[in-house]
């Protein structure tokens, strides 16, 4: 509570460097909805569970939600924004869009962030339980997961 | 930015745009201050005092407002209840659940609306609490309106037929008491609500997550005491979901407006998760005695019900809809023509329930087609016998329930034989429970349930809650209708506008594909104007996305209004060329004679003829590049003298078959196979239905094996994070899931579509609750009650090893 204590935080969000004056304890996702146009970053529960606001700290997924805006100074931030800009963000995206995984939309940015990560990283072959282990992570209420299992396993079987 | 192929999810190419528009990333007006909701930590309590000093001198605050102005300034709102509690956006004198209002904070930023929040002093008085909804009956119960003296706000005895006949010479008689929990298919995205109250018209703006019934606005500005006509609320094209949740967003559209007149400014309100579990809206928890009179060959004849809804601290519409919503369809898709009901809603000290998927459907079918397993198991039948045996017949249709309902269009059997060849079911049969092998690490259970599904509400099955004599004829509410505009540009483009207020249904992809198709052009030629505004696009009281109308009821008025345009361009065609209308029809964006293939405009030319030559145009094409196309549900009815009622415009069908496994050690349940068959009628968008099913399927095995709201016995809430209630994941999904469906279309609708909104989420609650029966009946388990988890299991055969009666 009182006296709120401030500081500048500086980072990178998608590329770009920040530098903005913050209270201290402003988490990571207000800071990248509110002050970094980084609007894909949904909060489900802001409290860990849903995974709806994860972004990639140096390419790590992590929970915004749990985070504050300090713990990322120094430290690459990407959320959809920055990942929409790649070859891979792009091909995630269709997937998505054409397999229809998703309905109201708020969990995908969420999904899509994590499945990236698995894209980029996992060793060969991405099998059906690293999937799963992968979207496990994610609570989706619209779909019944159906057919964003469907979209990972295209995208899984698309890369290369 | 990316090219996607079609067909593809619009709403999908917007998020991927980077372009989604929710109502947290809104920021319309400028000088937004943000909210914060002092709520009681008390089941039941009188409030003392509140001393907001503290918070109003943190720097940043502007104002709280309590019970005592929203007193003042607004009235209760209003409901279908003969017995109803003084229901206000806050709690003026006393809180009657955890989590209700008591004061609003604004300050200039959100943390600091919350640090404020945290110094206001309220006082209590504790009060005896009630969370039961049969102790709350009792005459014993603490009191939650003081003024009624009881604590049941309906009791409603509806009969039909004659059940004392059939009763008496029934075979079989046998009764059974069945308990459905609280559980809520919350949306992941919390309610969220811009209001700005402009104190000289008064009118008051809002910008809010709102998808109708639009009945509900009315209930809102009474409440407001402000005329319809100054209210104007705006839906953003983006809805993180609701599945009925947010159709109680109305009276925190209430609390924030009230906030907004005491602070003098646009005021923001997001909701939270803990809000959201504990003090938004659920489904209503039921407790149901059931008697049911068969004969010896599995015909069913009668059934007596007992329904006690819990509708939590203060019945609010669209409560009590959980009781009669589903009139028409009170006896699924059986032939049976004799039913007592007695209905009753009762107030407890927990929050105010409301729609959720499925809407009273899964609560209403849960102790028949449990019974009716109990029956097939009483006489040695197969419970898919039974239920074959009592289906309503193909030849039956048209068919006019005895409670009033119209089941235009089906074959139920068929549907269930489908879902019975699909799911492998008689094989299945030979190796469950006992039967299994015995060196198995799980016993195998198969059950089956089957749903009518009824879409389209009609808005005037809710006065089946007063008697007959007590209904206003003069007020009659009947039917469902809903409008939609399209517009064709001087270029040839054309522009749909949704009225729908979608929220993740895909309307938008829908909508486009139907225009299209009725104009032989490409969906991607359509713009679709998504979100809803009240004070720009044409809406009435039954507008909206709920009671999984679109495809019945939304889509038509698409489908009226893109016959219109079609009609338009071929008569302006026939001026423009002067040949006759009747002799041109509409192909692949052009209007061409269907004498001379060489004869015709293209879209685009007559387009910019109307458009530029208003000047010389005759009177009878003046308007015709703007049209509009309503359509209204037919057969909807009023309630008789008999209170029977039509009280869905169209009925759909779906039949379910679930394989579950049960951990001999553990008793962990686990749903291995799920298979869903639908008669839908026509399927508008193959993926977008086959979606609708999938979540109608998390939902309901949510409800069956994990979610619950949980409350102690004095009124406590346990359940509110989302590591105390459980939504599935992926990996609590079936692993093999089927859906298929049977098409017949409905005569009533333009589309001859039914609803696929709810469908999966009715039955799998109970397909699941019948297979965990099959699986352990051997162990001499009874199921009657939901959630199935492995502690109630657990605890019922420890108890039955005890040599104790079974309590679950
Ligand atoms: S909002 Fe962060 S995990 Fe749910
Ligand atoms: S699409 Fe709505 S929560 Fe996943």
């Amino acid at each position: 509570m009182q006296p709120q204590r401030r500081t500048i935080v500086t980072t990178a969000v998608n590329g770009t460097p920040v530098e903005t004056l913050l209270d201290v304890r402003t988490t990571l996702a207000d800071f990248l909805r509110e002050e970094a146009g980084c609007t894909s970053v949904h909060l489900g529960c802001e409290h860990g569970v849903c995974g709806a606001c994860t972004v990639l700290l140096d390419g790590l997924p992590v929970r915004s939600c749990l985070r504050l805006a300090v713990q990322a100074v120094g430290h690459e931030i990407t959320t959809l924004e920055g990942v929409m800009q790649t070859e891979r963000g792009k091909t995630i995206g269709r997937a998505f869009v054409e397999q229809f995984a998703m309905q109201c939309g708020f969990c995908t940015a969420g999904f899509a962030l994590s499945l990236y990560h698995l894209l980029e990283n996992a060793p060969e072959p991405i099998t059906d339980q690293d999937i799963h282990e992968t979207l496990g992570g994610h609570i989706c209420r619209c779909t019944g997961y159906v057919s964003i299992v469907e979209a990972a396993k295209r995208l899984r079987d698309q890369r290369g | 930015m990316n090219e996607f192929t079609a067909p593809s999810s619009t709403e999908g190419r917007r998020l991927f745009d980077l372009q989604a528009q929710y109502i947290a990333d809104l920021t319309p007006l400028p000088n937004l201050a943000h909210a914060a909701v002092v709520r009681s930590p008390y089941a039941h309590a009188r409030i003392r005092s509140i001393d907001s000093r503290a918070a109003l001198a943190l720097p940043g605050v502007m104002s709280v407002l309590t019970g005592r102005e929203v007193q003042e300034w607004s009235r209760p709102f209003a409901v279908a209840a003969e017995r109803p509690g003084r229901y206000y956006s806050c709690a003026i004198d006393k809180v009657r659940y955890v989590g209700e209002p008591v004061a609003v904070v604004v300050a200039t930023n959100r943390y600091i609306a919350e640090d404020a929040r945290d110094t206001i002093e309220v006082e209590y008085e504790p009060l005896p609490a009630v969370v039961d909804v049969e102790a709350a009956m009792q005459s014993s119960a603490p009191i939650l309106h003081e003024e009624l003296g009881t604590n049941v706000a309906i009791d409603r005895q509806l009969t039909y037929g004659d059940v004392a006949a059939v009763f008496s010479a029934a075979d079989i008689v046998f009764s059974q008491r069945y308990v459905f929990p609280r559980y809520q298919s919350f949306p992941l995205e919390t309610y969220g609500i811009i209001a700005s109250w402009n104190p000289s018209a008064p009118q008051v703006s809002f910008w809010a997550n709102f998808h109708g019934p639009y009945s509900m606005l009315a209930v809102l500005a009474g409440a407001l005491r402000v005329p319809l006509s100054k209210l104007r609320v705006v839906t953003p094209p983006d809805v993180g979901g609701s599945f009925g949740n947010k159709i109680a967003l109305y009276p925190y559209m209430a609390l924030t407006a009230l906030a907004s007149r005491k602070a003098g400014r646009p005021v923001k309100w997001i909701e939270d998760r803990l809000e959201s579990l504990s003090a938004s809206s659920t489904g209503t928890d039921r407790v149901t005695e059931l008697e049911v009179a068969a004969r010896n060959d599995g015909q069913l004849l009668g059934l007596k019900m007992r329904l006690m809804d819990n509708v939590g601290a203060y019945i609010r519409a669209p409560e009590p809809g959980c009781l009669f919503r589903p009139i028409g369809n009170f006896m699924n898709a059986y032939k049976i023509e004799h039913l007592e009901v007695n209905a009753l809603a009762v107030m407890t000290n927990v929050c105010p329930s409301g729609p959720n998927r499925g809407y009273a459907c899964q609560q209403h079918y849960f102790p028949i087609e449990r019974a009716i397993d109990e029956l097939a198991l009483r006489l040695g039948k197969d419970p898919a016998t039974v239920r074959l045996r009592n289906l309503i017949q193909p030849q039956d249709i048209p068919y006019r329930t005895v409670t009033g309902g119209l089941y235009d269009s089906g074959d139920y059997p068929r549907a269930t034989q489908r879902a019975l060849e699909l799911s492998n079911y008689w094989q299945l049969r030979q190796s469950t429970g006992a039967a299994g092998p015995s060196d198995a690490s799980v016993w195998r259970g198969v059950g089956m349930a089957v749903a009518i599904d009824p879409s389209g509400s009609n808005m005037g099955y809710i006065d089946v809650s007063k008697k007959a004599a007590q209904r206003r004829p003069n007020l009659v509410r009947v039917g469902s209708a809903q409008t939609t505009r399209i517009y064709l540009d001087a270029t040839g483009g054309i522009t749909v506008e949704l009225e729908t207020a979608a929220h993740g249904q895909g309307q938008e992809t829908t909508a486009a594909s139907l225009v299209a198709q009725a104009l032989g052009i490409a969906s991607a030629d359509v713009t679709v104007v998504a979100g809803m505004d009240t004070g720009s696009r044409p809406w009435s009281v039954s507008s909206g996305s709920y009671s999984s109308r679109f495809g019945a009821v939304g889509a038509s008025s698409i489908v009226a209004a893109a016959r219109q345009l079609q009609e338009n361009l071929l008569q302006a065609t026939a001026y423009f060329l002067e040949c006759d209308a009747s002799r041109l029809h509409v192909q692949a964006g052009r209007i061409v004679s269907l004498d001379d293939a060489q004869l015709g405009l293209s879209l685009k030319d007559v387009a910019a003829r109307l458009h530029w030559s208003t000047g010389t145009l005759p009177s009878h094409l003046e308007t015709a590049t703007q049209v509009e196309g309503t359509f209204v549900a037919s057969e909807l009815d009023y309630p008789n003298e008999l209170d029977q009622v039509n009280s869905s415009a169209v009925y759909a069908f779906t039949a379910d078959v679930a394989v579950v496994e049960i951990d001999k050690e553990t008793l962990d349940i686990r749903v291995t196979d799920y298979i869903t068959v639908h008669d839908a009628g026509n399927i508008l968008h193959p993926q977008i239905a086959r979606g609708q099913f999938a979540g109608g399927l998390l939902h309901g095995l949510a409800g069956a094996l994990y979610e619950e709201l949980r409350y102690t016995e004095t009124g406590d809430f346990l359940t509110g994070t989302l590591m105390d209630y459980l939504c599935p994941t992926v990996n609590e999904m079936p692993g093999n899931i089927v859906m298929d469906h049977i098409v017949l279309p409905t005569p009533q609708a333009l589309t001859g579509a039914k609803g696929v909104g709810e469908s999966t989420a009715q039955t799998a609650p109970i397909a699941i609750a019948n297979a965990v029966a099959d699986a352990v009946r051997h162990l001499g388990l009874e199921i009657t009650e939901l959630p199935l988890t492995p502690d109630k299991l657990w605890q019922q055969l420890g108890a039955r090893l005890a040599g104790e009666p079974a309590c679950t």
